[in-house]
């Protein structure tokens, strides 16, 4: 969980707007509106995702995320699956 | 399979919004979901020439790349219709990696293509390009986006 919290703040290092926010966020922290993260930018997000955890995120999926913790109880769940 | 809307000529009013004086395809040869080709020629009364630049009139960058992305937007209506997607209208969202190859001048016809990368979370990217269609040279590329909007 804590290792991919971290994989998943770096990703989001690049898109977030608040880094200050960023690099204080815990698995609480919404993407969108904690950290400024525009819905432009989702799609980068889901594509680095997809590449550095080497798994395929449905767009539904993505859809429901809202916290950080979210995202990485997706990524888990794909990887404990693999 | 992809379907083929059609391999005649295609009128661009019928897939994009835009018209005269800044509809900036004369005409749609090919469209699919993930891929287009058209047409386009720059008349020599355009009403930028004037202006861009007096005495030596080219065609502006941003015009160009208005262009292929009028011919994103025709791709991304077909491709949220094949993907099952609800759609208000295609707006353009981004421009990367473009490059600017040979100036366009009064009168010069471009053929115009776009190649569909990826469509994910209502975000269409491509890579289009405009090159001369008498000489066949790229004029201009460019990886554009464009959002869908339910």
């Amino acid at each position: 969980m804590q290792d991919t919290l971290s994989e998943v703040k770096k990703i989001l290092g690049k898109f977030a707007k608040n880094k200050p926010a960023l690099e204080a966020a815990g698995a609480e922290a919404r993407i969108r509106e904690d950290l400024g993260v525009s819905s432009a930018n989702l799609v980068d997000v889901l594509l680095q995702m997809e590449e550095t955890f080497d798994l395929s995120i449905s767009d539904s999926e993505l859809e429901g995320l809202n916290t950080l913790g979210d995202a990485v109880k997706v990524i888990d769940a794909k990887k404990g699956a693999a | 399979m992809i379907e083929v809307l059609s391999v005649n000529s295609l009128d661009p009013r019928d897939f994009v919004p835009q018209r005269p004086p800044f509809l900036f395809l004369d005409e749609i040869e090919e469209l699919t979901a993930v891929s287009a080709r058209g047409r386009y020629r720059f008349k020599p009364d355009e009403w930028f020439f004037r202006g861009h630049f007096p005495g030596n009139p080219i065609v502006p960058g941003a015009i160009q790349i208005e262009t292929m992305a009028q011919l994103l937007l025709a791709v991304g209506s077909v491709s949220a219709r094949e993907a099952g997607l609800s759609l208000r209208a295609v707006l353009f969202a981004s421009v990367n990696q473009c490059q600017f190859h040979r100036p366009l001048v009064p009168g010069d016809e471009v053929l115009v293509s776009v190649e569909r990368d990826w469509l994910r979370l209502r975000t269409l990217q491509a890579r289009t390009a405009l090159r001369h269609a008498a000489t066949g040279e790229l004029v201009c590329e460019a990886v554009l986006r464009g959002v869908t909007l339910q």
